[in-house]
């Protein structure tokens, strides 16, 4: 941590690379594309690697840096009025199908929510933290997290069930 | 939290999510090693709002920005058969690797993968070109700041990685490239959510094809109302596309230049390309366009020329039916040049080269200014101090301009300010030769750089178009 505060670009790859797979598929889900959610890693790098100096409790930064991912996956995504559905990664094999239509299901769903709607339950349900983490992660109180998750899956919920229909 | 009456579980979401939001190693990868080449935090002595801006104003066209290289490609194009031949004599060329159409089918099934398909979003109809990676280009490029794509006349291809390795795309059946052998050369531009715009001459029209994220192909047939009194047998002579921002697709295509009947007409999309709205400008009797940058679907500036006049900045604020002289300040050089005009949020940046002629007919005082709009191009004004450049090769992002100056004393001229404050890069560190730019960051840019020349008189000549990348200002360039 202190060689990457002090400008080691190897030592910064080392600190953030345990994270870089989570924050780029986060990102994703976020974004709604794994390119543009790309550009947002790479300007979360960026602006990481930047404030890294300003961080003074290297605990802190597995949180900090999913902060500044969820926000620059929030602006990229902001930029794009249309919003894109994620893709498939692959062809499904035939006794996944089951699995896949589900998938599919779920992605055209999140690509009704906004992106908001989207970090919140990336960060819940994704990276899997709890309420006080998320509230971090977003800079908001643990309460509006909470009503925020509630608004964002029940509309998830509801546009799920109506591609069931 | 419940809801039983959902048939999305707590446990089905988690799951779902996971799934989706795997993550694809090769773009993981390039991510590390994107880490390398960040930008050295002593040269970034930007004031922290300069650097918020930019990166805020930035992301309105990180993935944007299309290269279309066309318009200054016919050099390049042109000489297609010595870059071919050239390039038959390298195994690196992009001539012989690059798969036809046809070739790309065969090769899908009989050749074996040499590296993991690229992003899902540009993979799910492209198979991976055989043979060895390609370093120079023909044809046509565009790119944004993840991917490239190369139009040549075997096929359409894209890097992930600044042209090292290629892989081929499997054009719509209804797409022959052969078929379209109009005067006017295609045009491509990048939008940006990625969809790839490529326009041809189709007779007297022009035919827009879009290929989205997915990789599904859409076209459009959009129809000019030519006057009447052009000869049926006149098809356009040139086409343009800008992208962005936001949904926002301008298309204009001329037909007649060189004539005094030369006609431009404008289609304009809100709606990322999937319908337009034809706009036919009022008593525009000049000849080429030669950069659009619109702010919003009312609001653009249209730069043109014409044989005998001066280079001109119009602006509409109606989507381009009627334009008008846009007001810019008055500067005591006798000669100018206005460079590409570029919507950045809601500002739009024109570059004005300026010179003069000392009584010998040498050029002197060569200088480069900023101008900016801030109300959709009806008035600029300038924006710092010039720079001693004879260019007008710039590109812009967000707060950052560069300036690629040429002739005797080649540099970057790069402000981080619009133009309050410069820094000179010099040419000894970059590949001379640079003809078009894009700034995908305020540190970063990717350009088209061509070398030519002939090892004896009129003879031994190529010319070598390729890709350049730098991450650190301009001070060190890579190309694959």
């Amino acid at each position: 941590m202190e060689a990457a505060r002090a400008g080691d670009r190897d030592a910064f790859g080392r600190l953030v690379e345990p994270y870089l797979a989570t924050a780029l598929g986060a990102a994703t889900l976020i974004v709604g594309e794994e390119s543009d959610a790309a550009d947002a890693i790479q300007d979360a790098l960026l602006i990481a690697w930047q404030r890294l100096p300003q961080l003074r409790d290297a605990t802190l930064f597995p949180a900090w840096f999913r902060r500044i991912v969820v926000n620059s996956a929030i602006k990229v995504s902001k930029r794009r009025r249309r919003l894109v559905e994620l893709d498939m990664r692959q062809p499904a094999p035939a006794d996944q199908l089951d699995r896949a239509l589900d998938l599919r299901q779920l992605r055209r769903s999140l690509s009704r929510l906004d992106a908001g709607d989207r970090a919140v339950l990336a960060l819940r349900y994704y990276w899997g933290l709890s309420v006080a983490d998320a509230a971090q992660s977003l800079g908001l109180r643990e309460g509006t997290v909470k009503s925020r998750t509630y608004h964002a899956l029940r509309r998830l919920r509801a546009a799920f069930d109506a591609e069931d229909r | 939290m419940k809801d039983d009456r959902s048939n999305l579980t707590e446990d089905r979401l988690t799951d779902g999510l996971r799934a989706l939001g795997t993550a694809d190693p090769v773009e993981v990868e390039r991510l590390r090693r994107s880490i390398a080449y960040l930008p050295d935090r002593s040269r970034r002595a930007l004031p922290a709002f300069g650097f918020r801006r930019s990166v805020l104003v930035g992301l309105a066209s990180l993935v944007v920005i299309a290269v279309v290289a066309a318009a200054l490609l016919p050099l390049a194009v042109h000489s297609l058969s010595p870059v071919s031949s050239a390039a038959s004599a390298t195994p690196t060329s992009v001539a012989s690797p690059v798969a036809s159409p046809s070739a790309s089918s065969s090769a899908s099934t009989g050749a074996t993968p040499t590296r993991p398909a690229p992003t899902p979003t540009l993979s799910p109809t492209a198979t991976v070109s055989p043979g060895p990676s390609p370093t120079y280009l023909a044809g046509y490029v565009a790119f944004n700041r993840s991917v490239v794509w190369n139009l040549t006349d075997s096929g359409l291809n894209f890097s992930n990685d600044d042209g090292a390795t290629w892989s081929s795309v499997k054009l719509p059946a209804s797409l022959s490239l052969r078929s379209y052998t109009g005067i006017a050369t295609p045009q491509m531009a990048v939008g940006s959510d990625g969809t790839l715009f490529v326009a041809f001459g189709e007779g007297r029209n022009v035919r827009l094809y879009s290929r989205s994220p997915s990789g599904a192909w859409s076209n459009v047939l959009l129809k000019p109302k030519w006057s009447s009194d052009l000869d049926s047998s006149t098809v356009p002579d040139m086409l343009m596309i800008q992208s962005g921002p936001g949904d926002l697709v301008a298309v204009a295509a001329t037909i007649g230049i060189g004539m005094t009947t030369a006609e431009t007409r404008l289609f304009l999309s809100t709606d990322d390309g999937q319908t337009f709205v034809q706009h036919v400008p009022n008593s525009l009797a000049f000849e080429y366009w030669y950069s659009l940058a619109f702010v919003d679907a009312r609001n653009g500036v249209l730069v043109l020329g014409a044989t005998g006049s001066y280079i001109t900045a119009l602006h509409t604020s109606d989507g381009g039916t009627t334009w008008a002289a846009s007001k810019v300040p008055d500067f005591s050089a006798t000669y100018w040049n206005y460079g590409q005009a570029t919507a950045v949020d809601q500002d739009i940046v024109l570059p004005l080269q300026t010179w003069d002629y000392d009584a010998s007919g040498n050029v002197e005082n060569d200088e480069l200014h900023l101008l900016v709009s801030h109300d959709g191009g009806t008035s600029f004004e300038q924006s710092g101090t010039a720079v001693p450049a004879d260019s007008d090769n710039t590109a812009t992002f967000g707060d950052a301009t560069w300036v690629v100056a040429g002739g005797e004393s080649p540099a970057i001229y790069e402000t981080a300010d619009r133009g309050e404050t410069w820094t000179k890069v010099p040419a000894e560190v970059w590949p001379r030769g640079i003809y078009s730019i894009v700034l995908t960051g305020p540190e970063s840019a990717i350009a088209l750089a061509i070398e030519s020349g002939c090892t004896d008189f009129k003879s031994g000549c190529m010319t070598k178009t390729w890709l350049v990348r730098t991450t650190d200002g301009g001070h060190t360039w890579t190309a694959p």
